[in-house]
């Protein structure tokens, strides 16, 4: 009695050996993610001896966009390692949160298959390290009100970097009775953003503005003086991270006459700091202009020659420029250097008109910068 | 002997023959012997690559269906988050280099694949690729009282053309048109000339444009730009202005030629010669492609006249064409073209007869 038990013992543990023995036995083979955030890879754990296959590794185990599968698409490609029982997948770029992948592992290549296992199917999301956060319009500018009827250029800064390729949906230009203004921006492919993704430039279609082109004929000017209109920023925008845009951002002005002038620092008023104060030189504009190239186009120049560091500020509607110097002031003469490419709001710069008309004199070129003194006051 | 012909061969390759470090990738243009130029325009630089592409075409043509879903799916990403910036085909092999962007974010990383005769779409991989590279010039200044930098320049075209690479480019902040003209090899020394390029308007009006895309072409003996402008007019300027202009900054003004019209913002051009006459197709992103006559191209006052409707060089549009979203020379009698169904994600690419 004991002796056949015994044999039974040993011939279902035999039994059970053989059936535990891995020949695609899918309880004992897992396809799954393994890693850090954004160095994630897939592992097929738990392989019998295995070799790479003469069509490569991707015949036996691979990764691929679930939607690009299903369209009969291509396999993601990465690297391959063999680690023991393990098979190491590393994409060659992080893999997308958020989306579904397929890891397929084709049991019917694996040693002592009969050939006719199911492939082991799995589906993998990789989970967003931290919640996306939706963007929201931070500032529009210019806010100088009213705009030239010929403006140039509009700046939206948003909370957080955002996609490409979207801009033309989702920013438009509202007349006066809410009508949809046509194509009033430049459109072009690049579109036009600060190197975060948070700050965009929209230009308003040059051709439509200069005089004399075809473009303005056959379309007129965007704006016409003396009318209100809206720029839209609509819902839905996507963010780089893949949050929307949540709201819409409407920013209404008036439009007066076309600006014709070109910006003069002869015309700036400067109200000067107390020497040995970080008091702030500031300065009073001729008129608004491109907040952007405020930021970098003016810069101070000390007695000993040296640029200032320092922190400078845009106010009242771009005309106001003001300075304060990371150190205090020293006495002597300073500069305050103008770099003539610093434009209005219609691209005319202290150097040039946008548009010159032929007929008329055209003024000497200037110096790449216009400098002004001044002495902090004692 | 052989240390002193190693000594030579050394002296020889240009130096810092590095792989490529691109921050981002924008158009691509091809150079001598089978170098490829890659403009990087968040780093403000263009890269010249060695493509070790010996291949010899079978002149049979490209085509590959889907190839965005060809491309993001070995990416790991969806169709819709790939972003196709510029094609161009290898003069010798023929085969279709594809600048690209996994993704749509100020990170998306910069990808170049290599689609071959056979139908193989490779993704290149830059870190075993030798180059050179060039900064552009007029990158703002360093300066304490700046804030970090806003500024970036869009690349959008770039043509090689006897020992010279001319880049175009377009600011995000001031409404400049810089067109760069830079020798290559590229030098330590000089990283080329900019200049400010300026067109007419009906002979009355002269204001800064920023280029978009040109081609080289020769009127009556004399090479050109002809150059299409953010603002439509069609321009022609002599390349030995260009190169004779060596004061950074100085300005050349472009004859125009032609006044494209509304709603057209082009995107490639090519230019090419059939039935003995000389034609410009320019793929435009709103109306299809127009092939556009150099027929009285050489008329040297160009447009002075206000005209209603179109202006100057006759075109037509080729309404089989309507789809194009980006354009490449392929070979005397065709061109590479990446074709994108309205309102659809799918996009081919497929070698067209030039009409």
């Amino acid at each position: 009695m004991i002796e056949r038990l015994f044999l039974l013992a040993t011939l279902l543990l035999a039994t059970a050996c053989r059936a535990g023995a891995p020949a695609g036995d899918a309880d004992s083979i897992e396809l799954v993610l393994a890693g850090e955030p954004g160095s994630q890879r897939v592992e097929a754990r738990g392989l019998p001896a295995v070799s790479e296959p003469a069509d490569g590794w991707p015949a036996l185990f691979r990764l691929s966009v679930a939607s690009v599968e299903r369209a009969g698409g291509p396999a993601v490609v990465g690297r391959y390692e063999l680690r023991e029982d393990v098979l190491v997948f590393e994409p060659r770029f992080a893999l997308e949160p958020e989306l579904e992948y397929s890891a397929v592992l084709r049991r019917a290549l694996l040693p002592g298959a009969t050939g006719g296992e199911p492939d082991l199917v799995e589906s993998l999301i990789v989970p967003r390290s931290e919640p996306a956060v939706a963007a929201v319009v931070e500032a529009v500018y210019p806010t100088a009100r009213p705009l030239p009827a010929n403006v140039l250029k509009f700046y939206v800064h948003f909370s957080r970097p955002m996609a490409r390729g979207f801009v033309y949906e989702h920013a438009h230009v509202l007349d006066g009775e809410g009508e949809v203004v046509r194509q009033p921006f430049l459109e072009l492919e690049e579109e036009l953003w600060n190197p975060a993704g948070t700050r965009l430039t929209l230009l308003v279609d040059p051709g439509r503005i200069k005089r004399g082109l075809l473009l303005h004929e056959q379309m007129g000017a965007v704006f016409e003086p003396f009318r209100s209109y809206t720029l839209l920023v609509e819902a839905g925008w996507p963010g780089a991270d893949g949050a929307v845009l949540a709201s819409d951002l409407r920013v209404e002005f008036t439009t007066g006459a076309p600006d014709v002038v070109q910006p003069d620092p002869a015309g700036w008023v400067l109200e000067l700091p107390t020497a040995s104060s970080r008091e702030p030189l500031v300065l009073a504009l001729d008129e608004a202009l491109d907040h952007a190239l405020l930021e970098r186009m003016l810069r101070i120049v000390g007695p000993d020659g040296s640029a200032l560091a320092g922190n400078v500020m845009i106010a009242d509607g771009e005309t106001q420029w003001s300075f304060v110097p990371a150190r205090p002031w020293s006495g002597g003469e300073h500069q305050l250097l103008v770099d003539v490419d610093l434009e209005d709001l219609a691209g005319n710069s202290v150097g040039r008109l946008f548009e010159v008309h032929l007929g008329e004199p055209t003024p000497a070129p200037l110096a790449a910068s216009v400098r002004v003194a001044f002495r902090p006051v004692p | 002997m052989l240390s002193s012909l190693f000594a030579l061969t050394l002296l020889s390759f240009p130096s810092h023959l590095d792989a490529p470090e691109l921050q981002s990738i924008g158009v691509l243009a091809f150079g001598p012997e089978g170098v490829l130029f890659v403009a990087d325009p968040k780093g403000a630089a263009v890269y010249a690559l060695e493509t070790a592409d010996d291949g010899k075409s079978a002149g049979e043509g490209l085509f590959f269906a889907q190839i965005d879903q060809e491309l993001a799916g070995q990416l790991g990403i969806q169709p819709s988050e790939l972003v196709i910036h510029d094609l161009a085909v290898h003069p010798v092999s023929g085969a279709a280099y594809v600048s690209l962007s996994r993704g749509r974010g100020p990170d998306a990383d910069p990808v170049l694949a290599r689609v071959s005769e056979d139908g193989g779409v490779v993704l290149l991989d830059l870190t075993g690729m030798s180059s050179t590279h060039v900064a552009l010039t007029n990158a703002p200044q360093d300066e304490p009282a700046a804030r970090r930098n806003q500024r970036t320049l869009s690349i959008t075209d770039m043509e090689f053309h006897e020992g010279t690479l001319y880049v175009a480019g377009l600011s995000n902040e001031e409404f400049a048109s810089k067109l760069h003209s830079i020798p290559y090899p590229f030098t330590e020394l000089g990283n080329g000339t900019s200049i400010e390029v300026y067109h007419g308007a009906h002979g009355a009006w002269e204001t800064r444009s920023p280029v978009r895309t040109f081609a080289t072409v020769e009127i009556e003996d004399t090479d050109h730009l002809l150059a299409t402008y953010t603002c439509t007019p069609l321009v022609k300027i002599p390349i030995r202005e260009v190169l004779s202009t060596t004061e950074a900054g100085a300005k050349v003004r472009g004859t125009t030629v032609a006044e494209l019209g509304s709603g057209n913002t082009p995107l490639d051009m090519v230019v090419y010669r059939k039935d003995g006459h000389e034609y410009v197709l320019v793929a435009n992103s709103h109306r299809g492609v127009m092939k556009i006559s150099t027929e009285g191209i050489a008329a040297p006052e160009g447009i002075t006249r206000q005209i209603n409707g179109t202006a100057g060089l006759t075109y037509e549009t080729i309404d089989e064409l309507e789809e194009v979203v980006q354009l490449a020379p392929y070979d005397e009698t065709r061109a590479l073209a990446l074709i994108r169904p309205k309102g659809s994600e799918e996009a081919h690419l497929e070698t067209i007869e030039l009409p």
